[in-house]
């Protein structure tokens, strides 16, 4: 062979290498094709990705059928469903943006930037005009309130300075709940409520309501069958924390609350704990030390009462040191079992029944039923 | 811009003023890099005057042309920049400037950007696990800096001032003398008469500093607008000398004093995302070391060397608040003493060289930022103490005959550390011993192998442990120390005189892995959840030759594969690619001596692509990055360099959201004289 041969040959074979190198993994977002009528959608917050559990096939799917992730935003937290769009809204709380999913083919549509600095945490939407979503901003310290149909900010609302930390956000009935905890450099000073009169793309402050330093009040809900707003406190941010407590209001009819009672829970309830049994009035709240408690609704004479609470929860993972995520469907009970990548389905008595690998970090649950 | 025109004036006037002697040209010579007995290891050394790097650039320009080094860039040239070697974290690679540990406490880890060249001489990098020679938290691998001295019977200045893009000047200056104190008539073992130098004082002086807007445009990933990063400027400055007063050459016997004094003040940009972007660091460290050594005993080789640091690193959030409170504060005061004793026997073609190390170091860190847990239950703010204490013993025995050369060189070591807290309310207790058996064979000077096997360990930094709690990220004191068993294997082959090449695998078990990873509310947190196995390939190949006549010009090519897979089982990682480090790396490094004074070189560095998250559901893509760099020898004395770094432009970033400046230039002015002093 001569020296020009050589050369060829080499320099082909040298490109082939570099070419082979140079090649990417083709990662796009997957889409699914079979029609599943009743789910669970999964956050899997470290791998970025949702997954769905198919209740009627009971099997989960990380996955499409051709093995790519349905991939969100970084260190995503919440799932939204739009009835009217027939969307899931997914927030980023680190890349500043919602990814906006075809709920029915799971085909990433759009990824929402809000812009920097934001850090979203929680999403509503306007249920009476389908047009607008509020954003609460953890880090912005705004609610941002996006019109769905163009995709755009509307207006950024500046939340009062002593009501700095907002996590969740609810829209009911003409008026936006929040909830803030105040974090000030290893604590959380007075946090509390702010009650919003939304119109369209505007909101206006009605109401804010503080709760006691410490409480650290991330989440909330609203029980519509007894005019209550549950305000689920964290207590101290530590996994073997046990001050977790329940504030609860009524909620009167111009949207405004008031102070009624406390449930002393303990444990230390994680973001976006729970889930609600309406059937049986019963509240499940996942815990940051690995176990479930429970606490009952207001039903007719009936107070709101702890029924499980750290002491003698409903049900614990000896190997587990965090529970995010908790989700009600058929009598069963799930919950997202974050450092295993698990999800545990138990039952009402707190039997385990089942364990399923899930997709990194488990963590916020959305069931969605097909009307 | 205006303090550092007055600093860098100040430097070039003040060595004016010190070197006026009209000197002679001195001939630079070859100096040993380090004696100590670690050449099974996979060994590189690169000496800097080689390389076409400006005195006033950095140690991570000079490792940017290193295909083996991954950098691990956040931003712009003051920000910080940490290395990686063989997949390994920042923490697992343990730098050392003159033999003294310069990694930090705090973090584990060292900005390579906070390293000038303007007195490094050679940097050798070593790589795999070797807490055997090295110590603690030597996991991925050491680099070496060796930094000059002043010589016997040498007088040299330089100066050198760079300018580049983003409003980066940079200068730095450096000064040699040597005094003869007495002679003897005759030399001491030959009794020729001559004029011996028997005791002689040696003096080298530098300083540098740079200062930058920094601010640099990028593409941002979702919008895919332009978008400015903003505070990502700053300044630094340092200064360091080193006095060495040969008592009797003859002996061998001497004292070396060393000082270093370092300043910076950097933005924070954090994420470019997330938090906010008003805020400062800044950096104040110094050093003062004395050695004895007397290496040329009887007995054995000895050298004592005592050493106190001190850094101060303020933390400002929010530049624009009026809360004096709003300030963190970290104070880090280490004192050394290290002694060293090696004892070379020959029998016949045997030769046996023992080696011993002790080390004794106090570290004291009064954080605002960091707390441990209380017997109540609560924290406290930080006031902690470090006691550590180290044991090593290196053997070599060698069998040399004609140009066969067998090498077996065990080493083993045994470390203890306890880390208080100012009440004695909390104990963290270190004790670990780490083993290496080495073997070296080698035929002449054209083939050789090296094999290593041995044990690693890593033990958390403080802020693993103690990191305070805030609502993004909370230290764990209750974690364990790491520990690594690895292998690896080189051969190095000249083939022709002009041609080499060389080839290593490697593996390595890691248990007990430290990983920060955050919950669900964004907390991140570190715990000892991991277990990670790394395999890598890397080949290499030079060449050498002649594009003109009297000229030496060279190619490289390097390759480097690693596999390094999440052991974790029973999680959704588990087997899958630890995020952040290439599978693929390649470099070519081309160097043309056009002329015998004008040299170009063309560094081309493809990263591959990197999984995002530890499921491997996203990727950072591949990027390539092309490096062009002419230097010009006007005179003797006076050297223009320019370089255009970037040149394609390519977005990327090694850390999400940190995105690195794209194209980028610079120019740089070297003025050198050099002479023998009389």
């Amino acid at each position: 062979m001569s020296r020009k041969n050589t050369f060829t040959s080499a320099a082909v074979l040298f490109l082939t290498f570099l070419l082979c190198i140079g090649c990417d993994p083709q990662l796009t977002s997957g889409l699914r094709e079979q029609d599943v009528s009743r789910e669970i959608f999964v956050i899997n917050s470290l791998a970025q990705t949702i997954s769905y559990y198919d209740i009627d096939r009971q099997q989960l799917y990380n996955r499409s059928a051709d093995g790519m992730p349905f991939t969100v935003g970084t260190a995503p937290n919440q799932l939204i469903y739009d009835d009217t769009r027939d969307y899931l809204y997914c927030v980023n709380s680190l890349s500043n943006s919602i990814s906006i999913f075809d709920q029915g083919t799971l085909e990433m549509l759009d990824e929402f930037y809000l812009g920097p600095s934001i850090n979203p945490w929680s999403m509503t939407l306007n249920d009476d005009d389908s047009t607008y979503a509020y954003v609460s901003a953890y880090v912005g310290d705004t609610i941002e309130i996006i019109d769905l149909d163009t995709l755009e900010t509307v207006e950024s609302v500046s939340i009062p300075s002593d009501a700095s930390n907002p996590e969740q956000i609810e829209y009911h009935e003409g008026h936006v709940y929040l909830s803030y905890v105040n974090y000030d450099d290893g604590d959380f000073l007075e946090g509390g409520i702010l009650v919003y009169t939304a119109e369209g793309g505007s909101l206006s402050l009605l109401q804010q309501l503080k709760v006691h330093e410490q409480a650290n009040p991330q989440s909330f809900f609203i029980d519509e069958n007894n005019s209550q707003l549950h305000l689920i406190c964290t207590g101290v941010n530590e996994s073997e924390a046990d001050d977790g407590t329940v504030e609860i209001f009524s909620m009167k009819d111009d949207g405004s609350v008031e102070y009624r009672d406390t449930l002393e829970i303990g444990g230390s309830p994680t973001f976006f704990p729970y889930a609600i049994d309406y059937d049986d009035s019963i509240i499940y709240l996942a815990n940051t030390g690995g176990y479930l408690t429970s606490y009952s609704l207001q039903n007719g004479e009936r107070e709101p009462a702890v029924v499980h609470d750290s002491s003698s929860p409903l049900f614990e993972d000896a190997d587990e040191s965090l529970f995010a995520g908790v989700a009600i469907y058929d009598d069963k009970i799930m919950i997202s079992a974050f450092s295993s990548d698990e999800l545990l389905i138990i039952d009402e008595e707190g039997e385990l029944l089942n364990e399923i690998s899930s997709g990194d970090g488990p963590h916020y649950l959305l069931v969605q039923e097909d009307d | 811009m205006r303090r550092a025109s007055v600093l860098f004036l100040f430097i070039l006037l003040s060595f004016h003023a010190l070197c006026a002697e009209d000197v002679q040209t001195y001939v630079i010579t070859a100096e040993a890099v380090t004696d100590k007995t670690e050449y099974s290891y996979d060994r590189r050394v690169i000496d800097v005057s080689e390389m076409n790097v400006s005195e006033s650039d950095t140690l991570e320009d000079l490792l940017a042309q290193d295909a083996q080094v991954t950098l691990i860039s956040s931003g712009s040239s003051m920000m910080s920049t940490t290395v990686s070697l063989r997949g390994s974290d920042a923490e697992h690679v343990v730098i050392f400037v003159d033999g003294r540990r310069v990694n930090s406490l705090q973090t584990g880890s060292y900005d390579l950007s906070a390293i000038p060249l303007y007195n490094v001489q050679k940097v050798e990098i070593l790589q795999g696990g070797m807490s055997a020679a090295y110590g603690e938290n030597a996991i991925g691998g050491v680099i070496n800096i060796i930094t000059k001295e002043g010589r016997e019977g040498a007088s040299s200045f330089s100066a050198d001032v760079s300018y580049g893009s983003f409003q980066t000047v940079k200068g730095s200056a450096y000064l040699e003398k040597s005094w003869i104190i007495s002679s003897l008539d005759s030399h001491p073992f030959t009794q020729q008469a001559l004029n011996y130098p028997e005791s002689s004082l040696q003096l080298s002086f530098g300083a540098y500093g740079e200062s930058s807007d920094g601010d640099f445009t990028y593409t941002h990933e979702l919008t895919q607008n332009e978008q400015i990063r903003i505070n990502a400027g700053g300044y630094r400055a340092g200064t360091s000398g080193k006095l060495d007063y040969v008592i009797s050459k003859s002996k061998d016997i001497g004292i070396k004093a060393d000082f270093q004094l370092y300043t910076d003040e950097k933005g924070v940009p954090g994420t470019v995302e997330f938090p906010l972007s008003d805020s400062l660091m800044s950096d104040d460290k110094v050093l003062a070391a004395l050695s004895f050594y007397a290496e040329n005993n009887p007995v054995a080789d000895f050298t004592a060397d005592i050493s106190v640091s001190s850094v101060n690193r303020t933390y400002d959030p929010d530049t624009e608040s009026t809360d004096e409170t709003r300030f963190d504060h970290h104070y880090n005061d280490t004192y050394t003493l290290s002694a060293d004793a090696k004892r070379t026997d020959v029998f016949g073609p045997l030769i046996n060289t023992l080696s011993l190390h002790t080390d004794i170091q106090l570290d004291s860190l009064v954080s605002t930022a960091l707390e441990t847990p209380s017997d109540d239950g609560t924290v406290e703010e930080g006031s902690f103490s470090r006691f550590h204490t180290a044991l090593a013993v290196h053997d070599e025995l060698s069998y040399e005959k004609d140009n066969l050369s067998l090498s077996f060189l065990p080493s083993l070591r045994y470390e203890n550390s306890e880390i208080t807290d100012e009440d004695s309310s909390y104990l963290k207790q270190s004790t670990n011993s780490a083993w290496n058996i080495g073997f070296a064979v080698n035929l002449g000077k054209s083939f050789s192998i090296r094999a290593n096997t041995g044990t690693s360990f890593r033990v958390p930094s403080f802020d693993d442990l103690f990191w305070s709690s805030t609502a993004f990220a909370v230290g764990n004191p209750y974690l364990e120390d790491e520990t690594a068993e690895t292998f690896d294997i080189k051969v190095d082959a000249q083939l022709l005189s002009s041609w080499s090449v060389m080839v290593s695998y490697f593996s390595q078990n890691l248990d007990n892995m430290i990983l920060w990873s955050p919950s669900p509310t964004g907390q991140w947190s570190p715990d000892n959840i991991g277990e990670a196995r790394k395999r890598g390939v890397d080949i290499s190949t030079s060449l050498s030759f002649p594009f003109a006549s009297d000229t030496r010009s060279s190619v490289k090519l390097k390759y480097s594969y690693l596999d390094c897979v999440d052991m974790t089982e029973g999680t959704a990682t588990y087997l899958k690619t630890i995020p952040y480090i290439p599978k693929h790396t390649f470099s070519a490094f081309v160097s043309l001596d056009i002329t015998e004074r004008v040299r170009t070189t063309l560094s081309v560095t493809h990263t591959g692509y990197r999984y995002l998250t530890a499921e491997n559901t996203k990727i950072i893509p591949s990027y390539t990055k092309v490096d062009l760099s002419a230097s010009w020898q006007v005179t003797n004395r006076w050297k223009v360099l320019a370089g255009i770094d970037n040149l394609l432009d390519q977005q990327y970033y090694d850390i999400q959201f940190y995105p690195v400046p794209g194209i980028s230039a610079r120019i740089s002015v070297n003025y050198t004289r050099k002479g023998v002093s009389k």
